[in-house]
């Protein structure tokens, strides 16, 4: 029988591969086989292309590390997301997109320490992979298997699902040894394939509880009773008095599918998630509620405790009551646009409900894209019905039928407990999702070249709420790292795609700039303006985190990626946040290097 | 036998240069795109000529002001103003350009070719003789070919250089404009008179440049043929001498 501790005992040479779905546990593993490292005295190379050292560090010393004397990194994660690699004496720089980087910087340090015996940690091959596919097993065989030949031991991670099959398929059959991760149900799967030291071997670990955002969640009081005014007032510009307070609902598509284009297998769920908690938090952000609003509460609530109102949503009579006087999130829907939304008592039952909802802004303008897309409504209802239920149940919510199915509207069903099938519904083939990408980017194209409307939904309008936005965008200070990375990647791609195919249309340069910069302008992302810097006034993504965390930092992570994007297709320069709303500035501002 | 060859200079080229170095005495084509550093590294073997083998150099510009050559490189930490006062380094402008009058400037004089080459080598000659030169370098070497539109004329006038250099003893580079980035390219003529050629290639890549350094002929050497990383860092130019080019 192998132990876990013994699988994270680095053989003394040799290349492990280390495969599973994001989320599995892959960098936490990564951690401890490090931290034993260190431990042991040994030299360690971490190459980091998810995030930066510094958080590693962080990472790192929340295990319980100290201070390690022969730790040293290769930052491939930022200059590879646009920033300026910090100089730091246990750190050289490379890019994810240049393998060459890679195994220079590597070699490098190598020399520096001039000692074999080697620990290479590389977190993770996913990036280089999705910049230069099946070179990537080029370059293990002819750099990584060879470092570990000459004394050193390697350990790569690589997300499962991120790729071609048959291209992981090539890269295990590189390595010396192949251990797997898988979650099922409350247990983490550990499988070792193969190794140099050990048999092969299935090892199950318990997974403790999730851990929630609730604890991370603090509302600035003063922003959060804007917003509330914001959303149920009259329509007065309340959050963003230059701009208003509603955006064009091209944008928060645009973030939501960017973000799906970079990380399809956890970026549906991490929405879906996040939608679902920062909605249920009803009773939290009660005290921030319009006076008027907050008497309804107390008056629903008294009703409910003198059982004039029902205490629970089980009963389709109960739902009924509350769906006429737009409760559980259907007058908010109308409010801030993101649908019109029609509560189906016919078919209905006990803990079993349906909705259809019009227009939907997650929905409207993907006809027929072969899945059901709804993002925000679904999981948001089924959060504020946590929130409204005295007894707190959860609740989760599934798409049924979709405008992205063929259908007219979209229908959900809403129960408590679990869903089966519900994380598949979620997650998008890649064919769904290049094609949702080709629509954005051609309806984008129809608006830059001929002027064509963004989007032309009939009722509700082509604008929504800067809630939407919020919740299209997720909320990914909350969500942690993969979750800005995939922000800021993806928004990175879309606006390469952008300037490259304004290029192809034969505008370039600053006219092609001023194009994008005019279509932000028109969506009412902010007031954006292009000098020597590019300075956005009330940026909506700002306002989120300003709104939901104390987290004083620059962090536009789809805004700075999609004008990094745009700026180095075009003009071949990159984008720094130097300033922020977030951070306390009175405006957010990128430095063009 | 270790002085029949002599070390460049620059961190890894060694190594590919079967662990020795140029032959002494040849004359080798260094040829690169724009920015991919063929003046740096040309330089770097003169400097390093100086200061680590005591080998004197000169260098002859037929482009660029060396005055802005000595300041370009000065980046690299190195004082080739010092060296040129303590006459181990020689800087000879011969630059058909500039000795041109203002309203003349910018525009190669044809004509006179014999003139031309005489020049150029006479120039040559005091050079090596002013600091007792054992390694030339000349930037570019494009600039003199142009002078000869004929082919003909062309190959016999590089001939005749590489010749007498021979005779000088010198171990020279001969710098020249690779037409064509990428892989696939056009050999050109000076390739096949030197006595050896080292390409400096640059290929674009989603807006990153890879950099290879690649041995394509060294006449009388066992040396490695195949493209190897190189980087331009704040000391100079370094190859990596073991690793792949990845694409």
């Amino acid at each position: 029988m192998v132990s876990l501790a013994e699988i994270q005992e680095p053989p003394d040479k040799g290349l492990i591969l280390l495969a599973g779905a994001p989320g599995a546990g892959k960098s936490t593993f990564c951690h401890q086989v490090v931290l034993k490292s260190i431990a042991a005295d040994r030299p360690v190379i971490f190459i980091t292309s998810e995030q930066s050292p510094n958080e590693v560090i962080t990472l790192l010393s929340e295990r319980g590390m100290g201070t390690p004397v022969g730790l040293n990194f290769v930052d491939a994660f930022t200059e590879t997301v646009g920033l300026t690699c910090p100089q730091r004496p246990d750190t050289v720089c490379a890019n994810c997109t240049d393998l060459n980087s890679l195994s220079i910087a590597i070699t490098k340090l190598q020399e520096r320490a001039g000692q074999k015996g080697t620990l290479l940690a590389f977190d993770s091959l996913t990036s280089p992979y999705l910049f230069s596919g099946m070179e990537v097993v080029k370059f293990m065989r002819l750099f990584l298997s060879r470092f570990a030949s000459e004394g050193n031991s390697v350990l790569a991670l690589m997300d499962e699902g991120c790729g071609k099959e048959e291209d992981l398929g090539a890269m295990m059959s590189v390595a010396d040894g192949i251990i797997r991760i898988e979650i099922k149900e409350s247990s983490r799967i550990i499988n070792v394939v193969k190794h140099p030291k050990v048999e092969p071997e299935r090892i199950e670990v318990p997974i403790k509880a999730k851990p929630t955002i609730k604890s991370t969640m603090q509302f600035e009081p003063s922003v959060m009773r804007q917003f509330m005014k914001s959303m149920f007032g009259g329509g007065e510009a309340v959050l963003r008095r230059e701009v208003g307070d509603f955006v064009n609902l091209f944008w928060p598509n645009l973030a939501h599918w960017s973000g799906m284009l970079w990380d399809p297998k956890r970026f549906p769920t991490m929405i879906y998630e996040l939608n679902k908690e920062e909605s249920s938090f009803v009773k939290e952000v009660m005290p921030f509620f319009p006076w008027r609003l907050k008497l309804l509460f107390k008056l629903l609530s008294s009703f409910q405790a003198l059982g004039l109102m029902p205490k629970s949503f089980s009963k389709v009579k109960g739902m009924g009551k509350m769906s006429k006087l737009g409760g559980v999130g259907i007058r908010s829907a109308q409010l801030e646009r993101s649908g019109t939304i029609e509560y189906l008592e016919d078919i209905s039952r006990t803990d079993e409900h349906y909705f259809r909802v019009y227009e939907s802004s997650d929905c409207w303008g993907f006809e027929n894209v072969g899945a059901a897309i709804a993002s925000h409504l679904p999981p948001a209802m089924a959060g504020q019905l946590q929130g409204f239920e005295r007894e707190e149940r959860e609740w989760n919510a599934i798409e049924t039928k979709c405008i992205g199915l063929g259908d007219p509207y979209c229908e959900f069903k809403i129960v408590p407990g679990e869903i089966d099938g519900l994380k598949a519904s979620l997650e998008k083939d890649s064919s769904v999702i290049e094609r949702i990408h080709e629509r954005l980017m051609e309806r984008l194209m129809g608006f830059l070249l001929d002027g064509k409307p963004l989007v032309d939904r009939p009722r509700l309008g082509s604008d929504v709420h800067l809630h939407v936005v919020m919740h299209g965008m997720g909320f990914p200070h909350l969500a942690g790292e993969r979750h800005r990375m995939a922000q800021r990647m993806g928004g990175a791609r879309s606006g390469k795609e952008i300037g490259e195919r304004l290029m192809q249309a034969g505008i370039k340069g600053d006219e092609a700039i001023n194009r994008v910069i005019d279509f932000m302008n028109y969506c009412k992302v902010g007031k954006v303006t292009v000098g020597e810097t590019i300075k956005i006034k009330e940026n909506c993504e700002s306002l989120r985190t300003k709104m939901f965390t104390t987290i004083k930092e620059p962090s536009c992570y789809f805004t700075t990626g999609f004008l990094n994007g745009l700026f180095s297709a075009i003009r071949n320069k990159h984008v720094r946040e130097v300033k922020c709303v977030a951070a306390g500035d009175p405006y957010c501002e990128w430095e063009i290097i | 036998m270790l002085d029949d060859y002599i070390q460049t200079g620059v961190p890894g080229a060694d190594k590919i240069l079967g662990e020795k170095g140029i032959p002494r005495g040849h004359s080798i084509l260094v040829a690169g795109g724009p920015g991919s550093g063929k003046t740096t590294f040309a330089m770097q073997f003169l400097y390093k000529g100086v200061t680590e083998h005591s080998e004197p150099g000169i260098y002859i510009s037929l482009d660029e002001d060396p005055e802005d050559v000595k300041k370009n490189m000065s980046k690299f930490g190195w004082d080739l103003g010092k060296l040129e006062q303590e006459k181990k380094l020689a800087f000879i402008n011969v630059s058909p350009v500039r000795v041109t009058s203002s309203e003349k400037a910018g525009l190669i004089q044809l004509g006179m070719k014999e003139f031309k080459l005489i020049k150029l080598l006479e120039a040559i000659r005091e050079g090596i003789d002013e600091v007792q030169a054992k390694r030339v370098v000349i930037d570019p070497i494009t600039i003199f070919t142009l002078q000869y539109p004929d082919e003909v004329e062309r190959i016999y006038a590089m001939r005749d250089l590489i010749a007498d250099f021979r005779k000088t003893g010198c171990t020279n580079l001969l710098i020249s404009e690779l037409r064509g980035t990428g892989l696939e390219r056009e050999h050109q003529f000076e390739e096949y008179l030197a006595q050896g050629v080292i390409l400096l290639r640059t290929v674009l890549k989603d807006e990153r440049l890879t950099r290879m350094f690649q041995v394509e002929k060294m006449r009388g050497l066992e040396v490695d043929n195949q493209p190897r990383p190189y980087n331009i860092t704040n000391t100079g130019i370094e190859i990596y001498p073991t690793l792949t080019v990845f694409k």
